[in-house]
């Protein structure tokens, strides 16, 4: 009987528990803390220096904060230089897990392959012997190639820790943070340097930022978050990058304030403005992709948490900005500041996750922007914010900072342009018809939802400077704020010059009208409708969706609303009885 | 014709003030304590566990993205939701041996779970197959055009929350696994 000789067992694949995103979260700590320790260093550097004062003391307090200064910037330099090994490690860790997921893998198919062989070498005749054991040499020969990959992988991971040790080990000491990096000069001064002007266009900034190295563009995320986080032209990765960088730095600044009972009555608003953004981020980020089921990425676009005296100024996006073939911007309305913005990252999520569900084959990012100061508040209230919903004026400045938003995520782009829709909600629908009308923003499609006016000098969808065939309006018919837009021949504006200007639902206004009414919507008029227009598996998300997805043909079309001159205002919608369209 | 409009502006400072419909609208619910939220998650967490165990097991495939959170439902105002339900997500990239369609192996699967009467369906891009346990549905997906995995979701009904507790739950983050 001839003998069949078995191919080996593979060897086991060795253990490793980590979670990348933990460590990556550790370099982002070390980062903002590198940016805090920066901040003393520039501080000591310059307004830490009293000019008008001269004599002995002055002189013996420059010589002492001097040292300082210098100590400062050294460790920050330190800190930053550990903390980008540790985002690489983080890479590293995902690139040697998916690694040995791959090994088990492997393994358990050549155990598989080990056990049949086996199998069949008990059952076999003298005349199956040849085949078999030429079969068993195969498989010997993927097995002695899996072990050593095994000691490869296992190698390269015994390297990269110890690459990351000696990371930590060559800054330890602040003697050896002294000699490596003391009177080093911070790439990133440089670089800023040759910063554009403040009256630069987004193309001029996108282009300096181009021009810098990858060191000098990671050394003013961490040095200056500030001069780039929030500056149209830079792309939407490193504007994350730098902002990530400033709100890490600010909770950590402003809740160890708060700790010692020392916040001023600005620190405490502006604290409650980072931890809302805080907020937003993770509800995008804990929730996960349709089609891939994997978290959903989130980018930080604007981060102000002192804009508008207070109110602050929060963009955040579910989804890669610089990628996605289709990008929307939703601008909330009234009742809005930066503390709304764990609510707004909800719906930028619930447009990410219905845009994605309905076409899988697409890439898709949503952004809720909270960038200009919408009313927020009663006259009698806090101020006279809220009085601006009245008027037009928020709106109109408003427009101006969403159409400069918009052209600089056009600028910061490369490759194919993007399919962009800017949506429009309640007063937010005022601010894109004065960005549109008075500046002719660059977007694909403009969708008005529960819109009380698109604005006094925006007479009909042409006016809006695209396509009227692009030109799109949602408006529940139980919504009483989609009711307050002008209708018919004469109204407020005609009479009185007040209001907001035209129901973009109107036949008249020339805009695709969609459906948008609500399963769950009242009887008569009701305020909750007015809200529920991004909610999941409505009519109103469907349709956004097809149209941020540019798929127009699949759009639910209503009939408009009119205004007979011998009736009031008629809404077709209001006695069709609601759908409930898939969404996710 | 339409005099409203000169009041436009002035409706929607009444409506912010007035907490824009924040207490719901004519469709009612009756606000249920927090207790019932709690409870569905622990049982979403505990059914999407035997779930995602089974469906690795029959694919010889291996779980990921094992997690749960805390979803508005259906706003109340411009700032915040009125109802919730837990969902429990989870993917499972099949193992070299398994056939497709997924799917078509996982009925059983279903029902071993507690979830009866596994129904096929469809989505965009790939199919589906759903089952029920009580209140609880749970659905499996695959989209062969994106890659071989099946995506599986378990969650609870829509429940209200009193409003004292509605920005908890906003704000409640849940990153453990269930698993």
């Amino acid at each position: 009987m001839t003998t069949i000789t078995l191919p080996p067992q593979p060897c086991a694949v060795p253990l490793l528990t980590c979670r990348p995103s933990a460590v990556r979260e550790c370099g982002g700590d070390l980062l903002a803390a590198s940016a805090q320790i920066d901040d003393l260093g520039s501080f000591v550097a310059g307004d830490a220096r009293v000019g008008d004062w001269t004599g002995r003391g002055s002189a013996r307090y420059h010589e002492t904060i001097a040292p300082i200064g210098r100590r400062a910037d050294a460790m920050s330099l330190a800190l930053r230089s550990v903390a980008t090994r540790v985002d690489a490690h983080a890479d590293e860790l995902q690139r040697l897990l998916d690694r040995r997921t791959d090994l088990e893998e492997r393994r358990s198919h050549l155990a598989g392959e080990v056990a049949r062989l086996r199998g069949e070498i008990t059952g076999a005749t003298e005349d199956d012997a040849a085949a078999l054991q030429a079969e068993c040499d195969l498989v010997r020969r993927d097995v002695e190639l899996f072990d050593a990959d095994v000691t490869t992988w296992s190698s390269d991971l015994a390297s990269e820790e110890t690459a990351m040790v000696q990371a930590f080990q060559r800054v330890q000491e602040a003697e050896a943070v002294e000699r490596i990096y003391g009177g080093v000069a911070d790439p990133a001064d440089g670089a800023l340097a040759s910063k554009p002007g403040a009256d630069a266009t987004p193309e001029e900034v996108n282009a300096w930022w181009d021009s810098l190295t990858h060191a000098q563009q990671q050394a003013i995320i961490a040095a200056a978050p500030g001069a780039i986080g929030n500056l149209d032209g830079i792309p939407a990765g490193p504007r994350n990058a730098a902002n990530t960088v400033a709100l890490d730095r600010d909770l950590a600044d402003w809740t160890h304030t708060e700790s010692l009972g020392e916040l001023t009555d600005d620190e405490r608003t502006w604290l409650e403005n980072a931890r809302a953004a805080d907020e937003a981020r993770r509800n995008i980020a804990d929730r996960v992709d349709p089609v891939t089921g994997e978290p959903i990425e989130t980018q930080i676009y604007l981060y102000d948490p002192a804009a508008f005296d207070g109110d602050g100024a929060i963009a955040i996006s579910a989804g890669n900005l610089d990628t996605a073939d289709n990008v929307a911007v939703v601008v909330p309305g009234f009742g809005t500041d930066a503390e709304s913005a764990g609510y707004q990252a909800d719906r930028a999520a619930t447009l990410y996750e219905s845009s994605r569900y309905l076409d899988p084959d697409a890439s898709n990012a949503s952004m809720f922007w909270i960038g200009y100061d919408a009313p927020d508040n009663a006259p009698w209230d806090e101020g006279f914010d809220g009085a601006g919903v009245v008027t037009e004026s928020m709106a109109t400045a408003g427009g101006e900072h969403l159409a400069d938003t918009i052209d600089g995520l056009r600028a910061s782009r490369d490759g194919e342009p993007a399919h962009v829709t800017a949506i429009g909600h309640s007063y937010g629908s005022t601010t894109t018809g004065h960005a549109a009308h008075d500046h002719g923003i660059e977007v694909d499609e403009i969708v008005f939802v529960g819109s009380p006016g698109v604005g006094g000098d925006t007479n009909d969808a042409g006016d809006t400077g695209i396509d009227p065939e692009h030109v799109w309006a949602g408006a529940n018919s139980r919504d009483p704020i989609a009711d307050l837009g002008n209708h018919g021949w004469v109204h407020g504006e005609t009479v009185l010059g007040a209001g907001l200007g035209d129901d973009p639902a109107e036949d008249e206004f020339g805009a695709n009208r969609f459906e948008a009414e609500s399963e769950t919507r009242g009887g008569a008029f009701s305020f909750g409708d007015h809200s529920k227009y991004f909610d999941h598996d409505t009519e109103s998300l469907h349709n956004i969706s097809q149209i941020v997805n540019g798929n127009d043909d699949a759009v639910e079309h209503a009939d408009h609303v009119y205004d007979p001159w011998y009736d009031g205002v008629q809404d077709p919608e209001h006695d069709r009885d609601p759908t409930t369209p898939a969404t996710r | 014709m339409s005099g409203r409009s000169v009041l436009a502006g002035w409706l929607l400072v009444m409506l912010m003030v007035g907490g824009c419909g924040s207490g719901g609208d004519d469709v009612e619910a009756e606000p249920v304590d927090s207790a019932a939220l709690e409870q569905q998650r622990d049982r979403v967490r505990a059914a999407s566990a035997s779930l995602v165990t089974g469906v690795a097991d029959a694919l010889g495939g291996r779980a990921s993205q094992t997690t749960g959170r805390v979803e508005g439902c259906e706003s109340a105002s411009e700032d915040e939701l009125r109802t919730f339900r837990y969902t429990a997500t989870g993917r499972v990239d099949a193992g070299p041996g398994a056939s497709r369609p997924h799917l078509d192996a996982l009925g059983p699967v279903l029902v071993a779970a507690g979830f009866a009467d596994p129904t096929p369906g469809s989505r965009p891009g790939g199919s589906t197959l759903e089952g029920s346990s009580g209140d609880l549905t749970a659905t499996l997906s695959e989209l062969p055009g994106q890659g071989d995995y099946v995506l599986l979701s378990v969650e609870g009904p829509c429940l209200e929350v009193p409003e004292a507790d509605r920005r908890d739950w906003q704000r409640r983050t849940d990153p453990e696994s269930y698993l």
